[in-house]
């Protein structure tokens, strides 16, 4: 079981506080199991709590988020075992191990990562405080900073640049290098590609794809609201509304037979290449996000749905386990097992 | 078609970099082309691509370094004061964030007023702002009274729309209108641009980096690479037959769920950005990323040239000159 599953989250609450005292309800009660391996995708748009999510499985918690509830757990290989698995509760490890676990084990691409780096420093100068720190080889970490750098497609004199000199995109394609130097196990992604264009997301897409196909970055979870950026490489993914997970399943599942109104429809509103306007009208979704200061009871998507029966609009949907690992939260699914 | 609403001739603006040793870099580079009245046109390009000088010039907020921009027979960079006043009820223009085009401290229902009271003076307000909020498909009571910040994005966007619709204009410029809003809301905004040209005769430019939305809706296409236009024409036919490479690579780097496409045209430019070559001094700006170059494309300028009726290309592989 341990095996099979590298991040858990258990009715997980993350709020943000805001100054006159209301809660941004941004994860609210959210139980998942990220698989281990591969590439997997969490998707959601702007306001659904994906990047919250993402940092809490990290726990990056810092105020003003603060977590209400819940608990996040990391399984890790027993070290000098290869058959033994722990599970870690990240919460009741003391900051120091936490320090040392990230960036080794667990490493985050943080969203506006063009502005993550430090404006004084020499790129070079950055990547070896990052491997003294983590009492690594300098040399060694240098090295293959160029390495992993030409595969971004960034110039050889690099080391010996400050971040004013690079371009956006390459300050991103920098981050995203400088994020992958410990080799992390389980990786985070916050948005990897956005800002860039066309031929540098997928310079970055395959970049990490080698990674995670080399097993040197065992699972990557690729947070996006873009689905079709992780449409060809990813293998699983979590689709996220309103603060709570709809939807999981395999991509090909997922694709071909979405079970959650939203997924549906979040499909379909996608002008498939080609299609043009006057023989297919593409709908969007009507309405709007909820309010995460204000969520409506019951079900979050339950305004916007087109099948909503009364019980959605009183109480939260259970998540229904439809196969192992395919997982809907909606009332049609209930006492109707496909 | 008869006159073209708006025409583009031979622009190009260069910006001054540096202040030791300064460089030149030409933002716009001879641009040409003509938009015909009641046309959806996109303008598609990535970042650095001019696309939004482009837009500036053309609202009048940044003046070109050389070349024209006539709109209805008349030169938009020299008009006089009265003229201008009519260009700017004429013309009008969205944007990328809708978070900073409202007033945070404001309802939005103020922009809306004020509009109003500049361009319709003596109009019933109230009457013309709800028309105008319902034109847009958005319910009058669910938005008016309310701060930016209770909206969601693509509500703020339609009511930027609405608010550029109360002067009645002819010609509406959406620089990155959809970049921001939600992903499941995009086609909307664009459908209803489709519909305001359709049941209005409006004339529409999109500018987007995202080829998909501009091959779905819109009626004619400029693919600017670079700040030069490489490719310009009817949209079913570049849809059809994409001739310059690069509208090639834009359309082939669209994600695809079947993973066996081929990406010929990207594999080669994925190739040269990690060699370091991404642009050529001389001749074609896309030769160092292009599999078709020749010994021609790194010296010479290829010029935009009508290949098929409505179809323009500036690529060496299909001037026939």
């Amino acid at each position: 079981m341990a095996r099979d599953i590298v991040s858990k989250a258990q009715d997980l609450r993350l709020y943000y506080i805001l100054p006159n005292n209301i809660y941004v309800k941004a994860v609210d009660g959210v139980n998942i199991e990220i698989p281990r391996g591969g590439f997997l995708g969490l998707v959601g748009e702007s306001g659904s709590g994906k990047t919250t999510l993402a940092e809490g499985l990290l726990y990056l918690i810092d105020p003003p988020m603060i977590k209400i509830g819940g608990k996040i757990f990391y399984i890790r290989r027993r070290e000098g075992s290869s058959t033994e698995y722990e599970t870690i509760d990240l919460e009741t490890l003391p900051q120091h191990r936490l320090d040392q676990l990230r960036g080794v084990e667990l490493s985050l691409i943080p969203q506006y990562a063009m502005d993550a780096l430090n404006p004084t420093m020499k790129i070079g100068s950055f990547i070896k405080d990052v491997a003294r720190y983590h009492g690594r080889d300098v040399d060694e970490i240098l090295n293959r900073a160029l390495e992993r750098f030409k595969l971004l497609g960034l110039p050889g004199d690099i080391l010996n640049r400050y971040p004013h000199e690079l371009s956006g995109g390459m300050r991103q394609r920098t981050v995203v290098g400088i994020s992958t130097l410990l080799n992390p196990k389980f990786l985070v992604a916050d948005e990897p590609v956005s800002n860039l264009d066309v031929v540098q997301q997928h310079i970055v897409i395959d970049f990490l794809t080698e990674l995670v196909e080399k097993k040197i970055v065992e699972t990557l979870l690729m947070v996006t609201h873009d689905l079709h950026l992780i449409l060809e490489k990813s293998r699983y993914l979590l689709l996220m509304y309103g603060g709570h997970i709809v939807e999981t399943g395999s991509k090909e599942e997922v694709w071909s037979e979405p079970l959650h109104p939203y997924t549906k429809m979040f499909l379909e509103s996608i002008p498939p290449v080609g299609s043009r306007i006057e023989e297919k009208r593409i709908r969007g979704i009507p309405g709007n996000p909820p309010d995460l200061r204000y969520p409506p009871p019951g079900c979050r998507f339950h305004p916007r749905c087109p099948f909503v029966m009364d019980i959605c609009r009183r109480k939260e949907p259970p998540e229904i386990e439809v196969r192992p690992g395919r997982k809907v939260k909606c009332w049609l699914f209930v006492d109707r097992k496909v | 078609m008869g006159e073209p609403i708006l025409s583009i001739n031979n622009l190009t603006k260069t910006y001054a970099l540096g202040l030791a040793r300064r460089r030149y870099v030409k933002a716009l580079d001879n641009i040409s082309f003509k938009i015909n009245k009641g046309e959806f046109v996109s303008l598609v390009g990535e970042s650095g691509s001019g696309k939004t000088t482009l837009a500036r010039i053309i609202l009048r907020l940044t003046p070109p370094s050389s070349g024209e921009v006539i709109y209805k027979g008349k030169n938009v960079w020299s008009l006089s004061d009265e003229e201008l006043r009519w260009y700017r009820k004429e013309v009008q223009g969205v944007f990328q964030d809708p978070y900073t085009s409202f007033n945070p401290f404001y309802k939005v229902d103020r922009a809306l007023s004020v509009a109003v009271k500049k361009f319709l003076p003596g109009e019933d307000e109230h009457v013309v702002i709800r028309k105008v909020l319902e034109s847009v498909r958005l319910n009058p009571d669910e938005v008016l009274g309310r701060y930016p910040h209770q909206l969601s994005g693509g509500q703020l966007q339609r009511i930027a729309i609405a608010r550029a619709l109360i002067p009645r204009p002819e010609l509406l410029i959406a620089d990155e209108y959809i970049s921001m809003v939600d992903m499941s809301t995009r086609v909307d905004i664009v459908n209803l641009s489709r519909d305001l040209v359709d049941q209005y005769k409006m004339t529409i430019i999109m500018i987007t980096h995202e080829m998909n939305m501009a091959l779905y809706a819109t009626d004619k296409m400029i693919v600017l690479f670079k700040g030069r236009v490489v490719e310009y024409g009817d949209t079913k036919k570049i849809l059809k037959d994409p001739l310059h490479p690069y509208t090639q690579l834009m359309i082939e780097a669209l994600p695809r769920i079947d993973k066996n496409i081929e990406r010929k045209i990207l594999q080669k430019t994925l190739d040269a950005q990690k060699k370091g070559l991404t642009e050529s001094v001389r001749g074609c700006r896309f030769a160092y990323r292009c599999p078709f170059a020749t010994e021609r494309c790194f010296n010479e300028d290829p010029v935009l040239e009508e290949i098929d009726k409505d179809h323009y290309v500036a690529c060496w592989l299909h001037n026939r000159r």
